[in-house]
């Protein structure tokens, strides 16, 4: 064979279709973009390489069929240069998982894969987009990664099968209501964006890799096109209203009305998101209802990958205490409380908080009060914040209308030095920014330490 | 009589001391006109000179890198901040603002910030 007939054996190759794996990858880099990396080697199963988003480098990895040790290796490399190149890694999960006939050999596939995901945790972002099955041991790829976003219509992750339950203990489910989308995006935190289809998922992906830093050396900076000066009068009668969302607060302060909000589905007395504040990636932490220990166990995991990737958290303050009641006591109210305090004081990156209502108790000095290390507090002069409730202050404590609303005044409690001013609520966009902007500096001495003991 | 001729005298001498000074301001006059005129022509005379010359490279390109920064930095800035001042006074006479800070963009403080970052990032 000579050399023409070599390179037009190669091209034959090249122009073949491309796969259900390699189509994914094509659909989720910018057009043309998209560099295959060990592409001749078809055993492993997996297409690998990188590519940009919207100019910026990511690589990326889709699976394409059964998990074995040269699977594993192949992904593992697409860690390593991501981890060299500091650049986010994306994973588009669709497996059957293991072969049952590799005996220890899938231990030490599943090992290489989870150790490279560990590593990689809060140096660089990491996604996984489970479109398929994402099934026993393989289930734990996505929990090891930053994000996870699921397709409805096939996506998959559960850790036992259902048919295993109904052998066992009698009991009976079906897939969709063991580990299905709908299901996991509702109970459950584990999952941050659900779509309708596998199109919209990578879709999502694009625009969620696109909100964060390259790694944690980084910080998510763009150009912003909205007016930092930007007042919106509706925010001055908002509160009044019966209907009253959070959500339109934080539209109404991001650049373009823009919220990228994850885990919508789950805890929604606990909002959480990105937005970009004068082209700065920033965490939304805002309260809409009574804390409680999912609201805090959603909270204090976002703050903990905000606070790993220099993004500023802004916290939104509205709540009235806590849902409490025997079970939600059981379940660790006080536990969850602890470790969203944590959160909130461990992280070093720009905090700003905004009293919007209520702060009530604990859950007003858990929520990123200036007692617990808050960079600056604005409040809106509707804020109330108090150690008990008004019911609870006026008929159990027996303290007077008129005192509690001085004492509960956020004019008072600014005279006390915990509230650094309050504000306009219409203003509010142009005084966080301004805060943001003073704070784009901040430099914080670390503690020498291992790390906290109070786990996530 | 006498009274009479000695003020005619003083009279006289009055008008010649007049047309004396009017006279002399009117000169100093002319000559501070011309004096300028001089200079003006002097000035007129020197700049052409200097472009007729056609001195080479050596002071153009003094001039130009000096000027030229400059007008870059600041005219984005001027664009901001004349859209900062036309937002505000819109805003004033319309009485919509109810906040009269004018936030400015901070220009970053990136070394100060990168070693928050290392420090943060670096095992001790």
């Amino acid at each position: 064979m000579n050399v023409a007939e070599k390179i037009s054996e190669l091209k034959e190759k090249k122009a073949r279709e491309p796969g259900l794996a390699q189509k994914r990858l094509l659909d989720f880099f910018d057009e043309g973009s998209f560099v295959e990396m060990g592409g001749l080697n078809k055993v492993a199963n997996v297409t690998t390489g990188y590519g940009t988003v919207e100019g910026n480098l990511v690589f990326a990895f889709a699976q394409d069929g059964v998990v074995d040790v040269r699977h594993a290796t192949k992904i593992a490399s697409v860690y390593d240069n991501a981890i060299k190149m500091g650049a986010p890694v994306v994973g588009f999960m669709d497996s059957r998982g293991l072969k049952i006939d590799e005996g220890a050999d899938a231990f030490e596939a599943y090992g290489i894969l989870f150790s490279k995901q560990t590593d990689a945790s809060g140096i660089v972002p990491q996604i996984c987009v489970v479109l398929g099955h994402c099934l026993g041991i393989a289930a734990l790829t996505p929990m090891l990664s930053d994000f996870v976003i699921m397709s409805r219509d096939k996506g998959e992750i559960f850790m036992t099968s259902p048919s295993t339950f109904e052998g066992l203990e009698g009991k009976s489910t079906t897939y969709e209501q063991l580990g299905g989308a709908e299901a996991l995006f509702k109970k459950t935190s584990l999952i941050d964006l659900e779509f309708d289809n596998e199109e919209q998922a990578i879709k999502g992906a694009r625009e969620l890799v696109t909100m964060l830093p390259a790694n944690n050396m980084e910080e998510a900076v763009s150009e912003s096109s909205d007016d930092i000066n930007r007042e919106d009068e509706a925010l001055n009668t908002i509160i009044d209203d019966s209907e009253f969302d959070i959500k339109s607060v934080i539209c109404s302060i991001a650049d373009n009305n823009k919220f990228c909000e994850l885990k919508s589905g789950f805890a929604t007395n606990m909002i959480i998101g990105f937005v970009k504040l004068n082209g700065t990636t920033t965490g939304i932490v805002a309260n809409n209802g009574k804390m409680s220990v999912s609201a805090c166990e959603k909270a204090y995991a976002f703050i903990n990958i905000c606070d790993a990737f220099n993004i500023p958290i802004l916290s939104l303050t509205n709540a009235d205490g806590y849902e409490d009641n025997v079970d939600r006591e059981q379940r660790g109210l006080i536990k969850n409380s602890a470790r969203l305090l944590t959160a909130f004081k461990n992280a070093s990156v720009a905090k700003v908080n905004v009293i919007i209502k209520s702060a009530v108790g604990n859950a007003y000095l858990v929520m990123n009060s200036k007692h617990i290390g808050a960079d600056v507090v604005l409040a809106w002069p509707c804020a109330e914040i108090s150690l008990l409730s008004r019911e609870a202050s006026l008929n159990i404590m027996g303290i007077s209308a008129e005192d509690y609303d001085y004492e509960s005044s956020p004019i008072t409690v600014s005279g006390k030095g915990y509230i650094d001013d309050v504000i306009i609520p219409a203003a509010t966009r142009k005084r966080v920014l301004a805060a943001f902007e003073m704070l784009s500096s901040k430099k914080v001495a670390p503690i020498n330490r291992s790390h906290s003991t109070i786990q996530f | 009589m006498l009274l009479l001729q000695f003020n005619a005298d003083i009279l006289g001498k009055g008008l010649l001391y007049t047309i004396i000074g009017f006279s002399i301001v009117l000169f100093i006059l002319i000559l501070i006109t011309c004096v300028l005129y001089i200079f003006s022509a002097v000035v007129n005379m020197s700049v052409p000179k200097k472009n007729n010359e056609q001195k080479p490279a050596p002071v153009e390109p003094e001039i130009e890198p000096e000027i030229k920064p400059e007008i870059l930095q600041t005219e984005p800035q001027d664009d901001e901040e004349l859209i900062a001042v036309i937002t505000a006074a819109v805003a004033a006479s319309l009485n919509t603002s109810s906040d009269k800070l004018i936030v400015r963009s901070i220009r970053k403080v990136n070394n100060w910030k990168r070693e928050s970052i290392r420090q943060k990032n670096s095992v001790f």
